[in-house]
């Protein structure tokens, strides 16, 4: 499994070394107190990062017939979907734990650097959803599909739906309450939970390679 | 027909069974003995590939038993795949990676991988470890699946029409190294291919397959030996013996028709071969396989 997770590694590390060294370099360059902006774009870093490493691979994956030639060899589905959830997972472990120490280098108060910590690591959880989402995706209508059906979900979550939302039914104040409880208060609950759901979406992933032995 | 001992089979399919919206491939039956090579025959869309993909598991039977080297895939298709070399109809690698990267990601899944066999191979088929995959032409991806293949001393090779656009050259060489391949009497392969000429020239063992059916599955030289084309004047065979014959023409020095059990009639022939009226010619797997599809 090893292997597999190594052959899917180069690029991620690249891409995470580049980006975190541009971000972060920026970040030291200004000096800044930890604030509300700044923990949202290192957020969206980290998810970026997650996701990244899902989809560029499965675009390669798809290029390349790399499952039919994974197939041929003595490999089993389960070790292959497994090193497919295990790598973004570790990515996502060390991110969290990376913005972690490199944001306690920054000035700011111990409340907002807790913060900044809880909410990269939610986050990284909302990253690794999304990649168990798009594995199942990618496994029941193969990728190309699943990234067009993703495009219309993603303008739908991220531009239509907060508009009509906030024109119709929230305010901000319920936002800041939700950011709130899920943040501050319950992030441990939706951490677990997540990696409940992430444990699930590879069990159905594992299922759905096994059922596409019948093309 | 197959007159080895069942114990010594190393691949059994009984009664394996695939149904597609256009195509059913219908109680498939094949046997291979140790230290063979079997042809599977057949025209476009007969179900060959289907069929090899079902002996790779790449494909999941619908019913029936399939059985390589006495074990199922259900529980042993690590331990299966680890002892097959598998050549498919499309060479499917990692293009953008290069050949050495290739044998590293391979070789870490075979526990028995040779990488002085992988070396001599690659130099026997001038294919350099540097280049990237994508860089290689069809014969040479076709090479090196081929070389994967013959690395981890595997027992058994399947191949789905290697040599299909290929060069007569590099098919030549495909083929000579095949024969080789199984010159220990250890390891068998399994070969298809529409080109009849190849599976003539490698194979011990042919099974014709037409519309998802084996049609016929029989040793090479057994089967060569009774099919034959007779050239007869009229008048000089009886009608019981023309009847048992197939595809009759008639023409201007007499008829011909199609015999599948020569060494039966042969000796009914003999003083019409003395004579000259009746002349045995030999026929070959195009005009078995013709014959076989006209007959369907």
């Amino acid at each position: 499994m090893f292997g597999l997770m190594k052959k899917d590694l180069p690029l991620s590390a690249l891409q995470s070394t580049v980006m975190l060294t541009m971000l972060y370099a920026y970040w030291f360059a200004t000096y800044d107190p930890i604030n509300t902006v700044m923990t949202i774009v290192t957020g969206g870093y980290v998810f970026a990062l997650i996701t990244n490493l899902m989809l560029f691979n499965e675009s390669q994956e798809d290029k390349y017939h790399g499952y039919d030639f994974m197939k041929s060899l003595p490999i089993s589905i389960r070790e292959i979907v497994i090193a497919k959830f295990t790598l973004p997972l570790l990515l996502t472990a060390f991110l969290v734990l990376f913005n972690g120490i490199a944001l306690s280098f920054l000035p700011g108060s111990t409340e907002s650097l807790a913060s900044a910590r809880i909410y990269v690591l939610v986050v990284g959880v909302l990253g690794l959803l999304c990649v168990g989402l798009g594995y199942v995706g990618a496994f029941t209508v193969g990728f190309t599909v699943s990234i067009k059906i993703a495009l219309v979900v993603l303008m739908i979550l991220v531009f239509s739906l907060p508009v009509v939302l906030m024109e119709w039914y929230l305010t901000d104040d319920d936002l800041t309450g939700f950011q709130t409880t899920v943040l501050e208060a319950n992030w441990l609950y939706f951490v677990l939970a997540g990696m409940v759901v992430y444990a699930g979406l590879m069990v159905t992933s594992i299922r759905l390679q096994q059922a596409r032995l019948t093309p | 027909m197959n007159t080895t001992d069942e114990t010594d089979q190393i691949l059994q399919l009984r009664d394996v069974r695939k149904t597609y919206k256009e195509f059913v491939l219908d109680g498939i039956n094949l046997t291979v003995p140790r230290g063979h090579i079997l042809g599977l025959v057949g025209p476009n869309g007969a179900g060959k590939t289907t069929t090899i993909k079902t002996l790779m598991n790449l494909i999941r039977m619908d019913s029936g038993d399939l059985s390589i080297f006495g074990l199922g895939y259900d529980t042993h298709e690590k331990e299966i795949k680890n002892r097959i070399g598998y050549v498919g109809e499309q060479q499917y690698f990692y293009d953008n990676k290069s050949v050495d990267w290739t044998e590293r990601f391979v070789s870490q899944y075979y526990s028995r991988w040779d990488d002085t066999e992988f070396d001599a191979l690659l130099t026997s088929f001038d294919i350099s470890r540097t280049k990237k995959v994508r860089e290689l032409s069809r014969g040479m991806r076709v090479k090196l699946a081929l070389a994967i293949a013959l690395s981890h001393n595997a027992e058994l090779i399947i191949l789905d029409e290697p040599t299909a656009g290929l060069d007569p050259i590099v098919r030549r060489e495909v083929l000579e190294l095949l024969m080789r391949v199984t010159d220990d009497e250890s390891r068998s392969v399994v070969i298809s291919s529409h080109i009849t000429d190849d599976i003539t020239r490698i194979s011990d063992y042919i099974a014709f397959m037409i519309n998802g059916k084996i049609r016929m599955h029989s040793e090479k030289d057994e089967l060569l030996s009774n099919w034959k084309l007779i050239h007869y004047k009229s008048g000089t065979l009886d009608a019981e013996m023309i009847s048992s014959f197939s595809h009759i023409q008639d023409h201007q020095f007499g008829s011909s028709g199609v015999t599948r059990n020569y060494l039966e009639i042969r000796d009914q022939l003999t003083t019409g071969m003395a004579t000259e009226d009746v002349k045995v010619e030999n026929i070959s797997l195009d005009d078995i396989l013709i014959s076989l599809v006209e007959d369907k």
